[in-house]
């Protein structure tokens, strides 16, 4: 008998003293089980040319990653939603239900088998908004050429707006160049201390809810400030990335004041107004990250509450419908274990 | 010759518009096993039937291959570190397999040519699944953290503490090649996250290099050894909690499928009921990890998750707010079980009581809801 073939046939027969770990033998199979969760709740990134330095969705190169996939999921961070469920309603949720991330673990753990390819189900391209053609596309003036001995850099490009009146931005959406090396744009009015608006790869467009939008001044000059990070895939060549904004406008809104509010900070609340979104800010990763809503009355409402968020994946949340502050009522932000960053949460605010 | 991602190369190798080709590279050392085409993880020495399916075997070639714990794309014919995490790689076994560089569905175990349109079929490997974790000798077994050693701790007789060190296809190593102690008593400082040994002794390896072996003094059954253990020389000393309740009895156990795979688990009908069941599992759960028992949480603990994930079918009547907490109760149960599981079998106590105390408070949740 050769040496490998000495497994798990040792002692055959033997009743035993002590239960052991057993292999795992999963009933998922990746066609069936494992493509349509990858497909819904990672291809967005994990695709061929995406910025994730795999595909996930054929099954000669989901399986090798069995292991990662498995670390990454039980200690959630891929997705990288980062909310923790009890608190806040929010647009475009990206978290794994627990289903389907039972499924993913045991499908990695026990032998990640491939099954029937005819059990395969295409999903249906689905768009979460309807927007319509954008009023505006603003592409950057020159390419941005990342040499070869670069993996990561962050480069802002000023782009001019040519809109001759006021108007107000409902949404934005964020045109990748080179989809493997973009992980995250922010926009701001020039000048402007905070961005107006975010994107990570896999973040659909988010409209702001109706009449509400932020300010556009008359030929407004824009600073899109973008995040490149090579995957291995790209490290040692260069890649030229030229990306692009998609604007939606109104001519009239509520405008959105957008404002930071640093952990250990609170915002007063001086008139009635509505919460829209919230965008982590993190030059590190912290523990935990939360906004909370303290009434006049003292109560206190979590309004979102991240696990461990990461720097690398600075998402926007969306309320699924605005949140009403009350005068007189205060937005306190904590962050737990910050370590030496100084996290903060911006707040997308409209009020009369 | 560096065989670094080759495993995505080769796929490309087949389909030559996908990316470079890259042919694998395959070690002069090949040898034949029988495996099951449904079950990846089973492995027999000859021709037969797959033990958990009754599939007949297919003749499958193997070879060993360095790959990383983490990254499992990353193969190399050589020992050496991943270039994408920098761990050290370690020793698995590749599957070859033989596919037409045309037609992606022509896959053999032999080599030959393509019925379709006769072309040479490409060699191709794959890694095999893990192995199994069953204690050869009685004791408790365990997985160390680079997923290639394994370690079974048994306690013979009175004042006696043994350690076995095998590798990732439990074949045993020679003692002599590891260094390590048997930790009695020692002290945690919670600021500086250090922990102070007060009573230990050198484990020694036995004269024919089967065990380590420390002679711990006798003291009454139940009894806490933890021991640390060093498997590459600059490498650091890895930490197994073992509880003894009686001697051990020097005999192996046997592999099978998981109580999970078996589908032998009955889900009451009732969401109330379904909680009732979970909270049986918790109570197994606690008496295991307080018992020490690592190597066996994974039975109530694995069951507790798959009731969770049928609660979260029942889920849907209930109030919003109530739905946001039970999704989150869900989720918290069925990670803490897996890392349950998987803290069970690397044998570190810290680590299943940070799993057990999340796992703690997802069920307190679950019952707050189905009183």
């Amino acid at each position: 008998m050769r040496r490998h073939t000495l497994i798990l046939f040792l002692a055959l027969g033997v009743s035993a003293p002590a239960l052991a770990h057993k292999p795992t033998v999963t009933t998922f199979t990746y066609h069936k089980d494992i493509y349509p969760i990858f497909a819904s709740k990672c291809g967005s990134c994990h695709q061929t040319g995406g910025v994730a330095p795999m595909s996930l969705l054929t099954y000669r190169e989901a399986f090798p990653w069995a292991v990662s996939i498995k670390n990454e999921v039980l200690h959630l961070a891929m997705p990288p939603w980062f909310a923790d469920d009890r608190y806040g309603l929010f647009k475009h949720e990206g978290g794994l239900s627990a289903e389907e991330m039972d499924t993913i673990v045991d499908w990695c753990l026990g032998g990640s088998p491939e099954g029937d390819a005819s059990d395969r189900v295409e999903l249906a391209e689905t768009s979460s908004e309807a927007l319509g053609e954008p009023d505006m596309v603003l592409e950057m003036p020159m390419a941005v050429l990342l040499d070869a001995g670069t993996s990561e850099s962050v480069e802002e490009v000023v782009i001019q707006t040519a809109h001759g009146t006021d108007a107000f931005i409902r949404a934005i959406g964020f045109l990748p160049g080179a989809k493997n090396v973009v992980r995250g744009m922010t926009v701001a009015i020039e000048g402007a201390d905070v961005p107006m608006a975010s994107w990570v790869p896999g973040q659909p467009v988010a409209v702001a809810p109706a009449g509400r939008g932020h300010r556009l001044p008359s030929g407004a000059t824009l600073t899109l400030r973008i995040h490149y990070k090579k995957t291995w895939l790209d490290d040692g060549s260069p890649v030229e990335d030229q990306s692009a904004l998609a604007l939606y406008l109104e001519e009239t809104a509520k405008a959105i004041e957008t404002v930071a509010v640093s952990a250990g900070a609170t915002h007063d609340v001086d008139v009635d107004t509505e919460l829209l979104a919230l965008l982590p800010r993190l030059d590190a990763s912290a523990e935990s990250l939360e906004a909370a809503l303290v009434r006049a009355d003292g109560s206190r409402e979590p309004i979102l509450r991240l696990y461990q968020p990461s720097a690398e994946w600075p998402r926007k949340y969306w309320l699924q419908q605005p949140l009403l502050l009350p005068a007189g009522s205060h937005i306190e932000v904590r962050a737990l274990s910050p370590g030496d960053g100084a996290p903060a949460i911006l707040l997308d605010l409209a009020s009369e | 010759m560096k065989r670094l991602l080759c495993i995505t190369l080769l796929v490309f190798a087949a389909w030559p518009t996908e990316g470079v080709a890259q042919a694998p590279v395959l070690a002069d050392d090949i040898d034949t096993v029988w495996t099951c085409p449904l079950h990846r993880e089973v492995t027999e020495a000859e021709a037969g039937t797959c033990h958990i399916c009754d599939r007949a075997l297919i003749q499958t070639l193997v070879q060993r291959a360095w790959s990383c714990p983490i990254h499992a794309v990353i193969s190399d014919d050589e020992p050496g570190t991943c270039p994408i995490c920098g761990r050290d790689l370690f020793l698995i076994t590749e599957e070859i397999r033989f596919a037409c560089p045309m037609h992606p569905e022509v896959e053999s175990h032999e080599e030959g040519s393509c019925p379709i349109c006769k072309m040479d079929l490409v060699a191709e490997t794959q890694a095999r699944p893990h192995q199994d974790h069953n204690p050869k000798h009685g004791g408790m077994f365990f997985m160390a953290p680079d997923n290639w050693h394994h370690l079974e701790g048994t306690y013979p007789e009175p004042g006696v503490f043994r350690v076995f060190v095998f590798n990732n296809f439990s074949e045993a190593l020679n003692a002599k090649d590891f260094k390590g102690r048997a930790v009695l008593k020692e002290t945690f400082d919670p600021d500086t996250k250090t922990t102070r040994e007060l009573i230990a002794y050198p484990l020694l390896p036995s004269p024919d290099g089967a065990y380590l072996e420390a002679h711990v003094g006798s003291s009454d059954l139940p009894r806490e050894v933890t021991a640390k253990v060093r498997f590459e020389r600059d490498g650091e000393f890895e930490r197994f909690d073992f509880i003894f309740a009686d001697l051990s009895l020097d005999v192996a156990t046997p592999a099978t499928a998981t109580e999970a795979a078996t589908g032998e688990l009955v889900v009451p009908g009732t969401a109330t009921g379904i909680v009732a069941a979970i909270v049986e599992r918790s109570v197994s759960v606690r008496e295991l990890v307080t018992g020490g028992a690592l190597g066996e949480i994974y039975l109530p603990a694995l069951e507790a998750k798959d009731l969770a994930v049928a609660l979260e079918r029942h889920i849907g009547t209930r109030s919003v707010a109530d739905q946001k907490t039970l999704t989150w109760a869900l989720k918290q149960l069925v990670r803490s079980a897996w890392l349950l599981d998987d803290y069970g079998d690397l044998g570190n106590r810290e680590k299943v009581y940070e799993a057990h105390d999340m796992f703690t408070e997802a069920v307190e949740q679950l019952q707050g809801l189905y009183p």
